[in-house]
């Protein structure tokens, strides 16, 4: 699973960024992590690391031991297939309809039409409300939709890690509501391994099974009662 | 032996400027080339997905060859009809109305007529496959495809360069025949050289070397013009400002490369 391959090992993030404390994290397999307390401005570029596999400033990004970013091309975008990359920075193509934004990785990967790639999504679809607007542009929706097309886009795809920065629309308590059902059913059904930073994940707390706050430069753990049995299998060190 | 280490250490240096100055001009050259090569065979390496880039060949080819295909139509009319206006006045007082035809071969099939359709797709499609991918670009939306998992040269570049070389063949084959139908219609009416004649005179002209070097010059002329336009979209990486710069940089990148490909074509034609 791709949640044990990936290593960052010791990168280092733009220096135009702070994330302010170093991190050392594990996500196992069917496991959702919350790091709460971060912003989207910090989030996003540690999440871009991993999710790009790009080289960074500093460190590796490595799977299964070799340095992620040298291997071949066509390797590199079956990877970053596997992982989805959701954060309210996150764009849809403008000259694409919802429904052509959507369905793209499959349509790319598999070859078909879009309603042939949507078709086994339809309960996906419904559960996000995006069905009226699958014919509109993104231009033409608002933020909450755009936001939710993007969780669509990106679930379709069957990642195996996902990593996501929850902010903007999805952060109030009904879109907080609407992701935890989708994330929950994505999760039994196919199973993946989740990683959420937010300001506040309190919705996403019945999901959880380990919580973080980020406090004066320091992560600090607090357990999740529900949850706190849960072994750890496998893991995602992010340092 | 002092003094000739530091010759050589200066010497060293300017060497070490040239070089760097070279490599400063000559690394976009090199860049167009290996982007040149990733678009030829982007197209038909990787996932199975013939449906979706058919889709946005279709888009390229609609857009280059058939939106606004009836400015190429009229303006070939003309440039067939000025070719006629300039010779015959004295192709006529040479009693040497037969190399009308080969006027019109050498002219508009195998010279001009290549160079004519390249300008129309280079003023039409070019600089919007630039502003396209630019604003794409600078919107993050090739990032966002990056992170998917879809090669954007693939998605987005493959389709446009095969479709703008589809689009410039059909578009010189139109360029040529409207240019005789032009020329025709002049050698009619000025020269009083009628159409069996002229017919007769441009069929007889007519040779498959000149066919081939005028299909030659527009598939390459297309070629060069899709990598170009397509490597400077994907070349804007911060603001709307620097599309705009790349835009007109690539209007002058392909000016260039076209009359430099045609030159040596056309003097490979001669030896």
């Amino acid at each position: 699973m791709l949640n044990y391959a990936l290593n960052l090992d010791l990168v280092t993030l733009p220096l135009d960024t702070a994330w302010p404390a170093p991190l050392s994290l594990a996500v196992a397999f069917n496991e959702v992590v919350l790091i709460e307390g971060a912003g989207p401005a910090v989030s996003s570029p540690l999440l871009e690391v991993a999710a790009t596999l790009a080289s960074p400033v500093a460190g590796h990004v490595r799977h299964w031991g070799r340095d992620a970013a040298m291997g071949r091309r066509e390797k590199l975008y079956r990877l970053r297939r596997r992982i989805a990359y959701i954060s309210p920075q996150q764009v849809l193509l403008h000259l694409l309809t919802l429904a052509e934004n959507i369905a793209l990785g499959p349509c790319y990967y598999q070859g078909g039409s879009e309603a042939e790639a949507l078709a086994p999504h339809a309960g996906l679809l419904a559960q996000l409300e995006l069905q009226a607007h699958l014919t509109h542009y993104p231009t033409q929706v608002s933020a909450a939709i755009y936001a939710r097309a993007v969780w669509a886009r990106e679930l379709i795809k069957g990642p195996e890690l996902i990593l996501a920065v929850i902010g903007g629309d999805l952060a109030t308590t009904a879109g907080a509501a609407m992701l935890v059902n989708v994330l929950r059913e994505y999760l039994a059904r196919y199973g993946a391994a989740a990683l959420l930073l937010g300001e506040s994940l309190e919705a996403f707390y019945p999901l959880g099974h380990r919580l973080f706050r980020l406090e004066s430069g320091q992560l600090r753990k607090r357990t999740i009662l529900e949850h706190r049995a849960r072994p750890l299998t496998a893991y995602l060190p992010l340092v | 032996m002092n003094r000739l280490f530091r010759v050589f250490r200066a010497l060293n240096g300017l060497l070490g400027q040239a070089w760097g100055r070279f490599s400063a001009r000559g690394s976009p050259l090199l860049d167009i080339c290996a982007m040149f090569h990733r678009l030829l065979l982007g197209a038909f390496i990787g996932p199975p997905c013939v449906g979706l880039l058919c889709r946005e060949l279709s888009r390229q080819v609609y857009f280059t060859a058939i939106r606004r295909a009836y400015i190429l139509v009229f303006t070939s009319l003309m440039l067939g009809m000025l070719v006629i206006v300039n010779a015959t006045q004295q192709l006529v007082k040479l009693q040497g109305e037969e190399f009308v035809g080969w006027l019109l071969v050498t002219i508009v099939v195998r010279e001009v007529g290549p160079v004519w359709a390249a300008f129309f797709v280079l003023l039409n499609s070019g600089g919007a496959i630039t502003v396209e991918i630019g604003n794409m670009s600078v919107n993050q939306e090739i990032r966002a495809l990056k992170m998917m998992g879809i090669d954007p040269y693939r998605y987005l570049g493959a389709p446009r360069f095969w479709g703008i070389t589809i689009s410039l063949l059909c578009l010189y084959i139109l360029c040529v025949f409207t240019a005789i139908i032009g020329g025709y219609l002049f050698a009619q009416v000025f020269a009083e050289i009628f159409w069996a004649k002229f017919w007769l005179s441009f069929v007889n002209a007519l040779q498959w070397i000149d066919l081939s070097v005028g299909f030659a010059k527009t598939t390459l002329f297309a070629m060069l013009i899709a990598t170009v336009s397509i490597y400077f979209g994907f070349s804007c990486r911060v603001n709307v400002d620097e599309v705009a710069r790349n835009t007109s940089q690539a209007a002058i990148w392909s000016l260039v490369l076209v009359g430099a490909t045609d030159i040596i074509l056309t003097t490979a034609y001669y030896l």
